[in-house]
């Protein structure tokens, strides 16, 4: 995942520049604002048997609303981190700009500059073909999909569009191999969603794989080996999704084919459905349930094994998510994530309690359970503990 | 329109306010037709309040709602669901999430779910055709609701339609002709939930019941009560307002 920094880009000093020069000049700025602060209490509990239970973390969200100049959208919103432990325990607290762009709508075409969440979510957990890889719906906070942006969207009639999408890595450069590149185009078609897309990823880790082999070499953590990982994956792919109804069931799926310079290609395979089913006409249990196969044969066998596990002979990563819903009532859900790796057999279980309290205080407990015998994927070992819970307070204003 | 949530309550509970010159000529059809002919507005645009009780447990959800001919967009302002859009076009329902900008279609098994966890589904909201498009009406007699005389009449969903619920018991105003009451039943006859306008005002010269509580009768101490705080009746509504490119 690619680390961003907590600072203004080049792109966003130049926004704030922009909003200075603009507000004061405005007759009228009904400016609202609004987000959610959260606290959190986390722990885990290791193989032997260690247990770590001093995991405090705190968040603002905050968003301004702020209304548009003719047809230009101003969008800003922030996020930070350890607010509380700042004024208290004297943690630093740290600051992140999740959203920090200029929308102008002009005839055929939207153009949005700045800071911007790019997320090609079509329905389902995990996407591998989405504008950021890792930005999946499991994980929804992940700030890898706010990037410094670029975006030209042409809706083609009410449900088809065409999205072209420039973003900078590595920091605000024009130099054509340091900035990311994306097209999508979406089609509603019959009651189906279809999406075409495309993405060549910035050459900013080149020499990675020198580095990676180097660092395998000598030994290195895991942790390390896999944050020179996107060096070497194939530098561009082309992906295509769907999703609609069979009968009750909604149907969804993808293939992704990724290449590049001087390695192998691969592809995935996702295939999911979802279903929910009538307890008492009102109470609704929901399901979902996809299966992702991802042939990893651009990975030198010695990676599959040190970093997913894999024979060194097995170059496919096979997976099965899931997750169910179940309304306790009208404030409360209970719900239950799991992924388990088909080729091993291995584990985790996350059930989960959601409940509103009142005073419309969000309480959220769940635990996360990793199972699978020595060796495999997501065994409890080295790299992953043995159970993991956390209980978060959170409140939306 | 009843596509959204306001049309919904609307659609099942307005009457024309018409008053009948002659009472007791009226047949179960002229009652129906005179409120789907009052039911189905060509555009609108309401501010509405969703208050979704349990006990003494209360969420509040604000919308804005844009209706127009078959299409409906509703907007939540309230601050857990600020942002969060749903746009129906025909049979497709798409829901914009406002923090990560994703647009994603319901599959279609959702529309019978509480929609933002209310007492009213997706299907509520989307079931836009005329009441007597989908229902068999007959008179079955006269009684009063809060003291005010109703025809009540009984609707038995026809074979044709896909309906959220086999039968439907309304009781309407006879002078205002506006529906007070609806009890919504399942095909087993088993009561499903109840619906009640205990707020009915004359609005651009129709009777509208501003404020609709449904309680769901298979769960206890819990109901929802939405309340107009606006409405406009043929607003100027931009052009692709029902579009993906609107939600976005």
């Amino acid at each position: 995942m690619q680390k961003r920094s907590n600072r203004f880009t080049p792109v966003g000093i130049m926004l704030s520049l922009c909003l200075s020069a603009v507000m004061p000049v405005t007759p009228v700025w009904a400016v609202e604002a609004g987000g959610e602060i959260e606290v959190s209490f986390s722990g885990a509990l290791a193989e032997d048997g260690d247990f770590t239970d001093d995991q405090f973390a705190d968040s603002l969200d905050l968003e301004f609303f702020l209304p548009p100049l003719g047809e230009t959208e101003i969008s800003y919103a922030f996020r930070i981190g350890h607010p509380l432990q700042g004024l208290t325990a004297g943690k630093e607290a740290s600051y992140f700009t999740k959203k920090l762009y200029l929308r102008r709508k002009f005839d055929r075409f939207h153009l949005t500059v700045g800071r911007q969440p790019v997320s090609w979510s079509f329905g389902s957990l995990l996407n591998p073909v989405d504008y950021t890889l890792g930005a999946v719906a499991l994980d929804e906070e992940n700030n890898s999909k706010y990037t410094d942006a670029v975006e030209v969207y042409t809706p083609l009639n009410w449900n088809s569009s065409l999205s072209l999408v420039t973003s900078f890595p590595a920091g605000f450069d024009l130099e054509a191999e340091k900035m990311k590149w994306g097209v999508r185009g979406r089609f509603g078609v019959k009651g189906y969603d279809l999406t075409v897309n495309y993405v060549r990823e910035a050459a900013v880790l080149a020499g990675a794989a020198a580095e990676l082999t180097g660092l395998r070499e000598a030994g290195g953590a895991v942790g390390d080996v896999a944050a020179l990982l996107p060096g070497i994956l194939p530098r561009q792919r082309a992906g295509f999704a769907f999703k609609g109804d069979l009968g009750e069931i909604g149907f969804y799926g993808a293939y992704g084919h990724y290449f590049g310079d001087g390695v192998e290609s691969s592809n995935s395979y996702l295939l999911g459905a979802d279903y929910s089913y009538n307890l008492n006409y009102n109470t609704k249990i929901t399901m979902q349930l996809e299966y992702i196969g991802v042939e990893l044969n651009f990975l030198e066998p010695a990676y599959r094994t040190a970093l997913l596990k894999l024979e060194s002979d097995d170059d496919r990563l096979d997976l099965l998510a899931g997750a169910f819903s179940y309304p306790v009532d009208d404030f409360s859900t209970v719900s239950l994530i799991t992924l388990v790796n088909l080729d091993d057999g291995s584990l985790f279980l996350t059930p989960e309690y959601q409940t509103t309290l009142p005073g419309n205080l969000d309480l959220t407990v769940n635990t996360t359970v990793f199972l699978g015998g020595g060796g495999t994927l997501l065994a409890p070992g080295d790299q992953l503990p043995q159970v993991t819970f956390c209980v978060t307070l959170s409140y939306p204003f | 329109m009843k596509k959204h949530l306001f049309f919904l309550v609307v659609s099942a509970l307005v009457i024309s306010n018409c008053a009948a010159l002659a009472l007791g000529a009226l047949t179960a059809e002229e009652i129906i037709k005179r409120r789907d002919d009052n039911e189905h507005f060509d555009t609108a645009q309401v501010e509405a309040e969703m208050i979704i009780i349990n006990r003494n447990r209360r969420i509040i959800k604000t919308m804005t709602t844009y209706a127009q001919g078959d299409n409906g967009l509703v907007i939540f302002s309230n601050p857990r669901d600020r942002g969060t859009k749903f746009l129906k076009r025909g049979d497709d329902l798409w829901m914009f999430f406002p923090d990560a900008e994703d647009l994603v279609k319901i599959s279609g098994h959702m529309l019978n779910q509480g929609i933002m966890g209310s007492d009213f589904s997706y299907q509520d909201v989307m079931e836009s055709d005329k009441l007597t498009d989908l229902y068999r009406f007959e008179l079955i007699g006269e009684e009063e609701v809060e003291g005010r005389p109703c025809y009540v009449l009984e609707g038995i969903a026809r074979e044709e339609k896909k309906v959220s619920y086999y039968r439907r018991k309304s009781w309407i105003d006879k002078e205002r002709f506006v529906g007070l009451k609806e009890e919504l039943y399942a095909r087993s006859g088993r009561l499903l939930k109840v619906m009640y306008a205990p707020k009915v005002q004359k609005i651009e010269g129709r009777w509208y019941p501003m404020t609709v509580v449904m309680e769901d009768k298979l769960r206890k101490n819990t109901r929802t009560e939405f309340i107009v705080k606006a409405i406009e009746f043929d607003p100027q509504i931009p052009a692709g307002a029902f579009t993906l490119e609107n939600l976005k």
